[in-house]
């Protein structure tokens, strides 16, 4: 494990309270935005029900409607690819453009190519690859990985923003305009477009019956860059296939409100044929999804739609930041996925959460996010990856809640020993009190007062 | 091919029973005023509306207007729920058109706002005579868009920066 650990690395996005705060309450208006959007849809409960079994049905014969996208994809003169892991897909990719002489990437956000690092490997190789989604766009500049899927420069504030557009653009320093940065960045992009000689672009939805690849963006950038290259390469995994026309209005009535809070995307493109002369590639990609879908407690996982707004809802997502998580999808979703690939080096997630449940509520495919977190820890811990001391404790508590009498025994010193405990030098001896005040402890015991009470009544 | 070949083997042997297929028929076609539903949702998505009185009205009203690198086109098809409007290959000069103009005009007639997406999708498979979609369409809802910077709306981040629809309204 080459990286820091959640809980090692939320504690340092903690130690700025102030930005903690900020970041907190900019993904819960994010939030609120979304449950406005969501409250004008009368049937939104039965989109979601809707969504999540049409998924449920694909995932149950993927292999079907798998190769029934492959046979129309052909037919509509899409060349077809087939990635059992990261490294073949970037081969895969890498192989198409050096075919071509391509050596000016532009690529519009996809989840997939960071999950695979596509973007390292093109440039060992020599070719130059922009991302052109503004956020990636900033992040990529910085040289940091994406915070958010759907927002993935969340966590910077416009002064960062602005000093690495000052560096790197030569924009006005201390210029801190969105209007203005926006621009700037929009200028150099266009160039890149139009300089391009190959477009990445992620796919939100391929339909089987018809061989048409969906993508959603608000910028224009994926078309900027699929319709001005000679070649297309579109990179998915292989749960995003859906299997007709008819489906697409269910998901697409729930992607955008579930992200921002938006009705739509401003832009929705079906893209079926590639124009004559330039070339349209699929690849389709497994890296540990059939794994996936052999497991039935987290099968349902593959429902995602990758829309994030289980990111921000989530308590833990929203104080620790998208960097903690060391992966490529963070929050409750990525905190599924990510082990399932290496449990090893992700095992610390399904444990960067607090079982409240809120992500479950707002999934529009209705995973049931939180429950997964827990089947999660139970096989981390069978596998045993959780630390001594979470595993003592958690013993020490079942041993003690098995014996009643006892237990009951032990509370009459609860009280005591809970206001020893909340004095500052031994705040420091649990983990849970070391950012956090226990609440003042009663004088005697409910169970006691009860009692007391229920006498003094006869 | 091996890759292939071993992905669709081991989702073979993941099998498990079928769950059984349920369309959605969740269109919601009463809605009373679908006009009134497209301009509240035009609003918010960024598009400004212009009434006009029929097609030569509509060159007349982009004829003068001021703006450089402007395109216009004909939509057949809105939205009401999401204020999109859809555009296909055969409307189009080229594929990048309407992202790559500053300013996007687009006439539509009031009769061809439908409520919702699934009444949209229905219209679009009458037309391409079900699944046999053009090449490339789009449904665009407002110009270009990003709130990247701290969460603030600027709109014109990649596409178009400003959109008009020129809206026959008898």
């Amino acid at each position: 494990m080459n990286h820091k650990s959640h809980a090692s690395s939320a504690a340092e996005f903690l130690e700025d309270s102030a930005r903690v705060s900020w970041h907190d309450d900019t993904l819960w208006w994010i939030r609120a935005k979304r449950d406005k959007a969501v409250d004008t849809v009368p049937d939104w409960e039965a989109l979601r029900e809707a969504a999540s079994e049409i998924k449920r049905h694909t995932l149950s014969r993927l292999d079907t409607y798998l190769m029934q996208l492959e046979t129309q994809a052909i037919q509509n003169g899409i060349h077809v690819h087939w990635a059992a892991n990261a490294e073949e897909h970037n081969r895969i990719v890498y192989n198409i453009l050096s075919q071509h002489h391509a050596a000016n990437v532009v690529k519009s956000k996809s989840m997939l190519t960071e999950e695979c690092h596509l973007n390292p490997y093109l440039e060992e190789r020599g070719i130059q690859v922009t991302d052109t989604d503004l956020g990636e766009y900033i992040v990529q500049l910085r040289h940091e990985p994406p915070s958010h899927i759907v927002l993935p420069a969340i966590h910077l504030k416009k002064k960062q923003v602005s000093d690495t557009f000052h560096t790197h653009l030569n924009t006005d320093p201390g210029n801190l305009s969105p209007d203005y940065l926006t621009a700037a960045a929009r200028d150099v992009l266009r160039k890149k477009f139009y300089e391009a000689d190959a477009a990445i672009t992620g796919i939100n939805f391929a339909v089987a019956e018809n061989g048409m690849l969906v993508i959603c963006t608000n910028e224009g950038n994926a078309d900027m860059g699929m319709h001005l290259a000679r070649i297309h390469i579109a990179c998915m995994g292989i749960e995003k296939v859906i299997p007709t026309v008819e489906d697409l209005p269910v998901f697409l009535r729930l992607l955008a409100r579930s992200a921002t809070g938006q009705a739509s995307t401003a832009y929705t493109s079906h893209i079926r044929k590639p124009v004559p002369g330039k070339e349209l590639h699929l690849v389709l990609v497994d890296n540990g999804r059939t794994a996936m879908l052999a497991q039935p407690h987290f099968r349902d996982a593959l429902k995602c739609i990758r829309c994030g707004a289980c990111f921000n809802t989530c308590p833990v997502y929203r104080r620790s930041g998208g960097h903690s998580y060391h992966t490529s999808v963070a929050g409750p979703i990525g905190s599924v996925l990510s082990p399932g690939q290496n449990m090893a080096a992700h095992g610390d997630l399904p444990f960067a959460s607090t079982l409240c449940g809120s992500c479950s509520q707002v999934c529009p495919v209705k995973i049931d996010l939180h429950g997964q977190l827990w089947h999660r820890r139970q096989e981390i811990n069978q596998a045993g990856y959780v630390n001594g001391m979470k595993k003592l404790t958690a013993q020490g508590f079942a041993w003690l809640l098995t014996r009643p009498r006892l237990f009951r025994l032990l509370l009459n010193f609860g009280g005591k020993a809970g206001r020893l405990l909340s004095k500052r030098p031994f705040r420091r001896l649990s983990a849970w009190t070391r950012h956090r005040d226990l609440p003042s402890m009663p004088q005697a015991r409910f169970d006691s007062w009860y009692n007391k009470q229920y006498e003094q009544q006869k | 091919m091996s890759s292939r070949n071993n992905i669709l083997k081991a989702i073979a042997a993941a099998r498990y029973p079928a769950v059984s297929r349920q369309a959605y028929s969740g269109s919601i076609s009463e809605e009373t005023n679908a006009l009134a539903a497209f301009v509240d949702a035009c609003q918010r998505n960024g598009s400004e509306i212009v009434s006009v009185e029929d097609r030569n009205h509509a060159m007349a009203y982009f004829q003068v207007q001021p703006d450089t690198e402007a395109l216009l086109l004909e939509s057949r098809l809105g939205v009401a729920e999401n204020g999109a409007i859809w555009l296909d290959e055969a409307s189009l000069p080229g594929r990048d058109a309407p992202f790559a103009c500053l300013h996007l005009f687009a006439v539509l007639s009031a009769r061809d706002i439908v409520a919702s997406m699934h009444d949209a999708y229905a219209r679009l498979q009458m037309w391409y005579n079900g699944p046999d979609f053009p090449g490339f369409g789009v449904f665009i809802a407002g110009p270009s868009k990003t709130a990247d910077i701290e969460q603030t709306l600027v709109m014109g981040a990649q596409g178009a920066k400003k959109q008009t629809i020129l809206l026959i309204s008898t």
